[in-house]
C-alpha cells in the first residue's frame, strides 16, 4: 500500500514541475504555449540517451551516482537548448499563432523521435537501473528514492521560481502579460523576458523527463504526445494562471481523482473517464475561466486567512 | 500514367479533402477569431455518419434503376453527412463557445480543444475505439431480376446478407459471397441462401458492390471541391447572408450596431463550414477506406495549417493552401528514401512553422496586425 502511493507520488511530483514549468511560461508570462510536452520529451530521451552513452556494463554506485547527475544536467541543458531553439523563431507571435506553432513543435518532437532508430524508433528506450535496482525486494526503498527526488524538485522549481518572480526579472515577465505594449514602453526587453520565461520552463520539463526516465527506465514516444501536454496545460488552468499553489493544488486533485479514485470505480463507468475529463476541462472554461484561485496564491485567499490565521494586526479592529 | 502525374493526383485530390475542412477554419476563424479545433471532429462525425447512411441505412433498396440507384444513395449518404456534421456545429457553438463570447481568447482556445477531446472520446464510446472499413457503393438486386444478370462479371463481389443463431441463441449478421469480382456471375449460386433470413423475414435479394474506380474518385473529389467552392463563394459574395457575415468578419460590433444579427449569422457561419467538413469526411472514407473516432485529429490540424498557409480568413487561401499542402505531402515523401516515410506527419508542421516565421498573412491573406 505505501509502495503504490508512494509510486503514485511520484508520478504526481513530476507532473507538479511540468505544470509549474508551464504556468511560467503561460500563467506568468501570458504566452499560450501548447508544445510543454515536447520540452518533456527532450529532456527525457536527452537522458535517456546520454545514460546509455556513457553508462558502463556493471557500474557501481558511486559511478551510478556519476551518470544520473549528469544525464539529469544533460536533460535539462537538452530541454532548454530546445527551448530556444523553439522560442527565437516562436516568440515572435502571440496569441493564437504562437500556440499553434508550439503544438507543431511538439508534434515534430515526437515524429522525430519515433523515426530516429538511434532512440528506439516506435519500441521506445530501456536504460539500465543507476542508483538502485527494482528488484522484488527493494521495491519500496527505489520508490521512496524517487518519490523523495521527485518531492525535492518539486520543492527546487517552487523555490526557483518564487525567487523570480519576486525579482526584478519575474516582474518584467508578469508586465508583460498585462500588457506587452506598456511593458515595452517601460523599457522591458520584450524577447529576453519571453525567451527566459521559454527557457527555464523548458529546462524545468527537461528535469522531469530525465527523473521520468531512469524511474520508469522504460519511454516510449506515444506517451509524449499532444494528450500530456492538454493534461498538463488542464492542471495550469484549472488551479489558476499565475498562482503556483493552485498549480499543485490542481495537479495533486486531478491526479488523485484520474489515476487513483477513479481505479476504484466499474470498468465500465471508467471507461468514460475521457469524456468526463473533456467536459470538465470545457465546463470550467465556460464556469470559472480563471481556474480554482485565479492569480492568487493559497495563502492569500479569504478561507486560509480564516482557518490558519488570527486576525493580523492591520485588520484587527482598533481597541 | 507517369509516376509523377499519379502522385501530383494523389496529392491534388488528398489537398482538396483538407481544403473542404479548411474552409471551415478559414470561415469560423475569420469571423470569431477561434481556432476551433473540434472542427476536425464534424469531420469525423461527417464520415461516420456517411459509414451508418451506406453500411445499414438501406438507401441501396429504394427502387430506383441501377446506376441510378448509386448516385442516390451516394447523395443521400453525402447529405446526411454534411447535414449530422453542421448540427452538431451548430450545437456546439451554442452550448460551449457561445457563452464564452466575453471571455479571454486563452479561455476560448482551451475549450476548443476540450471540445475536440469531448467529442473525440464521446466517439470511442458512441462509435467503439476500432478502426472500420468504409463501405462501397453497392446495388441491391432482387432475386426475381438475378437471371438477368448471368453471365455479367462484376468489379465488386456480389453476397447475400443474412442472419444465423448462435448456439447460445443470439443472432449475427453474416455475408455470403455468391460472386467474385471478375468472375462471371451464375444465379445458380443464390439457390442455397433463397431460404435464408433476415430481421425476421426472408431474404429477397442480394448486394452487388459497385465500387469506383480509384482514378474515378480523384477526379470526382476534384470536381466536388471545384463546385462546393463556386456555391461558397457564391453565398458570401452575392447573398444577404454573405454579406453580413462578411460585415461580422470585418468588425463585429458595427456590425451589431447596424441591426445585423450576429449570433444568427455565426451559427450559419458554424453550420455552412462544418457542412463542407462533413462532405470531406465522407469523402475521405470513401477514398481511404477506414473510419475511426481518432480520425479527424491530424486532418483537422493540418486543414488548420492549410488554412494558415493561404492566409486564415481567405476562401481561396484556404483552397489553395490545402491543395499546396496534399501536393507537398504525398510529393516530398513520394521522393525521398523510403526510410523517410514515416515522417510524413512532419511535412504539414515543417510548413506551418515556415510559414508562421516568414509570411504569418498566409500566401493569399491580409495581415491586420495584432488587435490590442
Amino acid at each position: 500500500m505505501l509502495y503504490y502511493l508512494l509510486e503514485h507520488l511520484t508520478h504526481m511530483a513530476l507532473l507538479m514541475v511540468l505544470a509549474l514549468g508551464l504556468n511560467l511560461i503561460n500563467g506568468y508570462t501570458g504566452m499560450f504555449s501548447l508544445g510543454h510536452h515536447g520540452f518533456f520529451a527532450v529532456g527525457a530521451y536527452a537522458a535517456g540517451a546520454l545514460t546509455l552513452a556513457v553508462t558502463p556494463a556493471a557500474p557501481s554506485l558511486g559511478v551510478g551516482l556519476g551518470v544520473f547527475a549528469l544525464s539529469a544536467l544533460g536533460g535539462v541543458l537538452a530541454a532548454a537548448a530546445f527551448g530556444v531553439v523553439v522560442g527565437v523563431p516562436c516568440l515572435r507571435l502571440r496569441g493564437d499563432y504562437l500556440a499553434i506553432a508550439t503544438l507543431g513543435f511538439g508534434e515534430i518532437v515526437r515524429i522525430i523521435i519515433q523515426n530516429t532508430e538511434a532512440l528506439g524508433g516506435a519500441r521506445g528506450l530501456e536504460v539500465p537501473y543507476l542508483l538502485l535496482t527494482r528488484g522484488v525486494d527493494t521495491q519500496l526503498p527505489y520508490v521512496a528514492l524517487y518519490a523523495a527526488l521527485a518531492l525535492l524538485a518539486v520543492a527546487a522549481t517552487v523555490w526557483t521560481l518564487r525567487a523570480v518572480l519576486r525579482s526584478n526579472h519575474g516582474r518584467a515577465m508578469i508586465a508583460i502579460r498585462e500588457d506587452e505594449i506598456a511593458a515595452e514602453l517601460l523599457g522591458v526587453n520584450l524577447m529576453k523576458y519571453k525567451l527566459a520565461a521559454f527557457i527555464l520552463g523548458a529546462g524545468f520539463a527537461g528535469l522531469a523527463g530525465a527523473l521520468y526516465t531512469h524511474f520508469t527506465t522504460q519511454i516510449e514516444p506515444r506517451e509524449f504526445g499532444l494528450l500530456k501536454g492538454i493534461y498538463i496545460l488542464l492542471y495550469v488552468v484549472l488551479g489558476g494562471m499565475g498562482s503556483m499553489s493552485g498549480t499543485l493544488l490542481a495537479t495533486a486533485l486531478l491526479y488523485i481523482l484520474d489515476k487513483m479514485l477513479l481505479n476504484l470505480l466499474p470498468p465500465e463507468i471508467q471507461a468514460w473517464r475521457e469524456v468526463a475529463f473533456a467536459l470538465m476541462l470545457v465546463l470550467v472554461m465556460i464556469l470559472r475561466p480563471q481556474g480554482i484561485l485565479g492569480q492568487k496564491e493559497l495563502y492569500q485567499t479569504r478561507l486560509w486567512r480564516r482557518l490558519f490565521k488570527r486576525a493580523s494586526p492591520a485588520e484587527a479592529p482598533a481597541p | 500514367m507517369s509516376y509523377l502525374l499519379e502522385q501530383l493526383l494523389n496529392g491534388l485530390s488528398l489537398g482538396c479533402i483538407y481544403a473542404f475542412v479548411a474552409l471551415g477554419y478559414t470561415m469560423v476563424y475569420g469571423i470569431i477569431k477561434l481556432i476551433n479545433f473540434a472542427h476536425g471532429e464534424f469531420f469525423m462525425v461527417g464520415s461516420f455518419t456517411g459509414f451508418f447512411v451506406l453500411a445499414f441505412a438501406g438507401v441501396e433498396r429504394l427502387p430506383l434503376p441501377y446506376p441510378l440507384s448509386l448516385v442516390v444513395s451516394f447523395s443521400l449518404a453525402l447529405l446526411a453527412s454534411a447535414l449530422a456534421s453542421a448540427l452538431l456545429a451548430v450545437i456546439t457553438e451554442r452550448l460551449a463557445y457561445r457563452p464564452l463570447q466575453h471571455a479571454s481568447r486563452i479561455a476560448v482556445l482551451l475549450t476548443a480543444l476540450g471540445v475536440s477531446l469531448l467529442l473525440q472520446n464521446l466517439g470511442i464510446q458512441v462509435f467503439s475505439a476500432e478502426q472500420k472499413g468504409y463501405p462501397e457503393l453497392r446495388q441491391y438486386v432482387a432475386f426475381e431480376d438475378a437471371p438477368a444478370l448471368q453471365g455479367q462479371t462484376f468489379d465488386g463481389p456480389a453476397y447475400v446478407v443474412f442472419e444465423v443463431e448462435s448456439a447460445l441463441g443470439d443472432t449475427r449478421q453474416e455475408q455470403a459471397f455468391i460472386a467474385q469480382p471478375g468472375t462471371p456471375f451464375d444465379p445458380q449460386a443464390l439457390q442455397e441462401h433463397k431460404h435464408r433470413r433476415l430481421h425476421g423475414a426472408p431474404i429477397d435479394g442480394f448486394y452487388i458492390e459497385r465500387p469506383i474506380d480509384v482514378l474515378w474518385k480523384k477526379l470526382l473529389i476534384i470536381a466536388a471541391l471545384v463546385i462546393a467552392f463556386a456555391a461558397l463563394w457564391l453565398l458570401v459574395h452575392r447573398t444577404q447572408l454573405g454579406r453580413a457575415m462578411r460585415a461580422v468578419s470585418y468588425n463585429p460590433e458595427a456590425a451589431r450596431l447596424m441591426g445585423i444579427a450576429s449570433g444568427r449569422v455565426i451559427s450559419a457561419t458554424f453550420f455552412i463550414g462544418a457542412f463542407l467538413a462533413g462532405i470531406g469526411g465522407l469523402v475521405w472514407g470513401m477514398r481511404y477506406g477506414k473510419v475511426e473516432p481518432f480520425m479527424g485529429f491530424l486532418p483537422g490540424l493540418k486543414a488548420f495549417i492549410a488554412a494558415v498557409l493561404g492566409g486564415i480568413g481567405s476562401l481561396p487561401g484556404a483552397v489553395v493552401g490545402g491543395l499546396i499542402l496534399g501536393v507537398l505531402e504525398v510529393l516530398i515523401p513520394a521522393y525521398l528514401p523510403s526510410e523517410y516515410t514515416g515522417y510524413k506527419d512532419g511535412v504539414a508542421f515543417i510548413v506551418l512553422i515556415l510559414i508562421l516565421l516568414f509570411k504569418p498573412s498566409g500566401l493569399l491573406g491580409r495581415w491586420e496586425g495584432e488587435k490590442v
